[in-house]
């Protein structure tokens, strides 16, 4: 069931409507939160309900048992769930992958094995409902959970319907306190919700699937039958294609949330204005930036044993960051791009001359720096969507072909504008309309909405295409 | 920045949401009921459908005095214009008077799903005789049709190419079909093909569509726009992964999927698309669907298989191709792994993706390493053949599903032509 589906849309106003009269019941209104999220993640197969159901059980039961147990067995139970559900993720999504890769390492100096094995359907959303399981294992185990962990409110939080596909990454810390209280009917952020689902539905029926469909396709499917200027523009698409499709993504996700009275973090926060590596992961997917920092980086030492071992723990995190987005070696790259980029820019921030300060004090240079970030950005991009190395370094050759654009059409350029500097509008205007709408009555912001969404269906491409993130 | 709660209306009760909704309802039902009947129309068959379909229905017709639910076609004709969209209906709503934003005078006339609009076939294919439009929305009475296939040719070869009528130099190619035509094999034939200047290839595909649902998307229709004033040589197809569940029939009737009536029905939609592709064609390469991994699919697919088969095979312009001894196992079952290619040494790959349905480029290579050789060279001398009769095309050993991986996969002597 995809969000911008007339399916969602009825199944979450049911949900809804029924979560709020039992909000004075908390129980019913977390059994039925619970029941509503295995119907949501059973529409699309009902064969890996009885998987997600195992992976949040036994996550529950071994959270439990850390948090009974004592020290030296505390560990024990934390290392076994880790595994546990490292080896699911392992199973379903990089076996055939570490499989083949040591296959064609064989076939360099033998003929290969004949081996029978076919490689499992990948679960939706199995990466992300897993790493909300270890979280809720480390977050126990570091004793960040003041609360018991009730098997109930911990499957919520695993399955809950809208972060179970592609996020946000919850932590167990900030949401299983949030289910211990009861829903408050009196405060509910309902303008904030609409103006986010709103915004969601427009960065990815019309940005996304506009760039998707009309642009970024085309070019990635065949990149030689396309001019250097077509092939830029649809590397600049992609770069806004993935922002609006996965940002568009999880802003419906915590509208809806918030419609129901509970509280997701912020996802992404303008991007591509960073200025610096650092920066632009302090802003893209916050929440598996933040999730590999607290439960990679810093178990592996962080940066607090040397300059040495922070760069290697840096490029570690950052490449099984990438592999983490998908079993192939264009991810392993892109990570390993990303952790370059994030070690050459801690080794420049160590030259510390008065003149370099000065020209990093400049705006000059935070423009500089933003325009360059940006095409090392996109870099990354090309390897992270063309499906093979051969592919991305297609699109790299012909990014100098001559030729015209066939591709830029008024829809197309404008909605890559509106996707890449719709970053640069300021916060306080969305402030501003929030505080405006709030002066409308209840009915009339309702209607509103309704008359915003069909202005989106009208101007989108028919059909929906599914998130990028899906397939993580 | 900190949430200005202070600010009265920012924070919303339980009894404000609900008034928003209602809001929202009576919004959206009169903007655009006749979108949620469509939507209702549109669910697969089943309890959701059953309940849905009255319910949107009455809503519609209630509504539908307001004259209100053109809106959307009058927005989609006005966005045709600006060359905002490229959707085949708001293109034909863009071509025709807008419609008005007032009441009817006439009573609403109960919906039906579109028929099929045969009118708009206009292309023809060069050195065949064109068959009459009429006679493909309105079939002349024909001998009964074969049976239906009840093992599924395993081991098919391409058909001999049909030359290219005098004059014409440069080959034309359309890809036609659903989401298995564009995961993979579209990609993989357009970049084996970019550099030749004898052959030109038109993209026509859909992914999420089929000859099952002409309600969500209508070949019979969409696909002369799609192909434009091109006259293709060669139509590729490659569809039917949508299509293995019930649907209503153009008369209103639930046909259950797989049931005798079902299957009439949906031979006879293959029959008229294969003839509408053959209205515009030379010649027509029906890619049957490969093997699948889930069981049940797999099986339905199979099914579907021994249809198109069936109907392709009556067809002496068309030709069958079953594709599962390139993709799949040494006895045509699912594989997702296995060598990028027959040459000794070849890597190990992911051949399908992980849904285990569709191809990846690896897995269409397989199939483009027969497909582009076929196509070139240009000129093409060779004596025209006739199709292989269903009949003659044998199947060979169905029992094993152990996947292979290293090694070599397929022994050369029982590799497919």
């Amino acid at each position: 069931m995809l969000f911008p589906t007339v399916s969602y849309g009825i199944f979450f106003l049911v949900v809804l409507v029924v979560a709020w009269a039992l909000a004075s019941r908390p129980e019913w209104h977390k059994n039925f939160l619970l029941l509503a999220s295995y119907c949501f993640y059973g529409f699309w197969n009902w064969t890996y309900v009885p998987l997600l159901f195992a992976v949040s059980l036994g996550s529950a039961l071994i959270a439990q048992r850390i948090q009974n147990a004592t020290s030296p067995a505390r560990k024990r139970w934390l290392i076994l769930g880790v595994v546990l559900n490292l080896s699911i993720l392992a199973y379903y999504k990089y076996t055939a992958f570490a499989l083949l890769s040591l296959l064609n390492l064989w076939s360099l100096v033998a003929p290969p094995p004949v081996i029978g094995f076919d490689s499992p359907i990948l679960p939706l959303g199995i990466s992300f409902f897993v790493f909300h399981a270890i979280s809720l294992l480390a977050d126990t185990y570091r004793k960040k959970l003041r609360i018991r962990v009730n098997l109930r409110d911990a499957l919520l939080y695993i399955a809950f319907f809208p972060q179970l596909i592609a996020g946000p990454i919850l932590r167990a810390s900030s949401f299983l306190p949030q289910l211990a209280l009861p829903r408050n009917p009196r405060v509910i952020r309902a303008n904030t919700a609409c103006l986010l689902i709103i915004s969601g539905l427009f960065k990815k029926v019309i940005i996304a699937n506009i760039l998707a469909t009309r642009l970024v396709e085309p070019v990635f499917a065949a990149p030689s039958r396309f001019s250097g200027a077509d092939t830029l523009l649809a590397v600049y698409g992609y770069a806004a294609q993935i922002y609006c499709d996965f940002s568009g993504y999880t802003d419906i996700a915590i509208g809806c949330a918030l419609l129901l009275g509970y509280r997701f973090p912020r996802n992404f926060n303008a991007p591509y204005t960073a200025v610096s590596p650092q920066d632009f992961w302090h802003r893209w997917n916050i929440s598996l930036s933040t999730w590999l920092r607290d439960y990679l980086y810093i178990p592996l030492g962080g940066s607090r044993a040397g300059e040495a071992s922070t760069l290697r723990n840096l490029m570690i995190t950052m490449v099984l960051g990438g592999l983490w987005h998908g079993a192939n070696w264009t991810f392993v790259f892109w990570g390993a791009l990303w952790g370059t980029l994030l070690v050459i820019h801690r080794l420049w921030l160590r030259v510390n001359t008065p003149a370099i300060l000065v020209l990093r004090a400049s705006v000059t240079w935070r423009w500089i720096s933003r325009i360059l970030l940006f095409q090392a950005v996109c870099l990354g991009w090309i390897f992270f969507r063309a499906p093979s190395f051969h592919i991305g370094l297609e699109i790299l050759h012909r990014l100098t072909a001559p030729g015209p654009t066939t591709l830029a059409t008024v829809p197309v350029v404008l909605v890559l504008i509106l996707g890449l500097f719709g970053q640069y509008l300021p916060r306080r205007w969305r402030f501003g309309l929030e505080i405006e709408i709030a002066r409308w009555p209840a009915a009339l912001r309702g209607a509103g909405l309704a008359v915003a969404l069909f202005i989106i269906s009208v101007l989108g491409p028919t059909g929906v295409a599914p998130f990028i993130y899906f397939q993580f | 920045m900190e949430f200005p709660r202070h600010i009265k209306g920012l924070i919303s009760n339980r009894r404000e949401v609900m008034a928003g909704l209602a809001g929202f309802l009576l919004t959206i039902a009169l903007l655009d009921s006749g979108g949620l009947a469509q939507w209702a129309r549109q669910l697969e068959i089943g309890p959701l459908r059953r309940l849905a379909v009255p319910i949107t229905a009455a809503l519609n017709q209630t509504l539908h005095p307001l004259g209100i639910d053109p809106l959307r076609h009058v927005l989609l004709a006005d966005l045709a214009r600006l060359h905002w969209t490229r959707d085949r209906a708001a293109q034909q709503a863009a071509s025709q008077p807008a419609p008005q934003l007032v009441p009817p005078k006439a009573p609403p006339r109960p919906m039906t799903p579109p028929r099929p609009n045969a009118a708009m076939i206009s292309a023809t294919a060069p050195g065949k005789p064109t068959k009459p439009i009429a006679a493909i929305a309105n079939p002349s009475p024909a001998p009964p049709p074969l049976p239906i296939l009840t093992k599924l040719p395993l081991h098919t070869r391409l058909p001999a190419l049909a030359p290219l009528p005098p004059g014409v130099h440069r080959r034309t190619i359309a890809l036609v079909g659903d989401s298995m035509m564009a995961v993979g094999l579209s990609d993989m034939v357009l970049r084996q093909t970019t550099n030749d200047p004898a052959l030109r290839v038109i993209r026509a595909f859909r992914s999420g569509t089929g000859l099952a649902r002409p309600d969500v998307f209508n070949w019979m229709t969409e696909y002369p726009a799609m192909i434009g004033k091109n006259h293709p040589n060669l139509i590729i197809v490659a569809i039917g992964a949508n299509d293995a569940q019930g649907y209503v029939d153009h008369t209103g009737k639930v046909l259950a999927y797989g049931t005798p009536a079902w299957i009439a029905s949906y031979r006879a939609r293959v029959t008229k698309f294969l003839a509408l592709l053959q209205a515009s064609s030379q010649q027509v390469l029906w890619i049957g669907m490969p093997p699948m991994q889930q069981p049940g699919y797999a099986a339905r697919m199979r099914a579907l298989n021994r249809i198109t088969a069936t109907v392709v095979a009556a067809d002496p312009h068309a030709a069958w191709w079953n594709p599962a001894l390139l993709i799949g196992t040494q006895s045509g079952q699912f594989r997702a792994l296995g060598p990028a290619s027959r040459d000794k040494g070849a890597p190990i790959v992911h051949l399908r993706q992980p849904d285990g349905i569709h191809l990846t480029d690896d897995g269409a290579g397989l199939l483009t390493a027969r497909i582009i050789p076929w196509l070139a060279p240009l000129p093409l001398p060779p004596p025209r053949e006739p199709p292989i009769p269903i009949e003659q095309l044998t199947q060979r050993g169905t029992q094993g599903s152990s996947t292979r991986i290293g090694g070599n996969a397929v022994p050369s002597a029982q590799r497919p032509k």
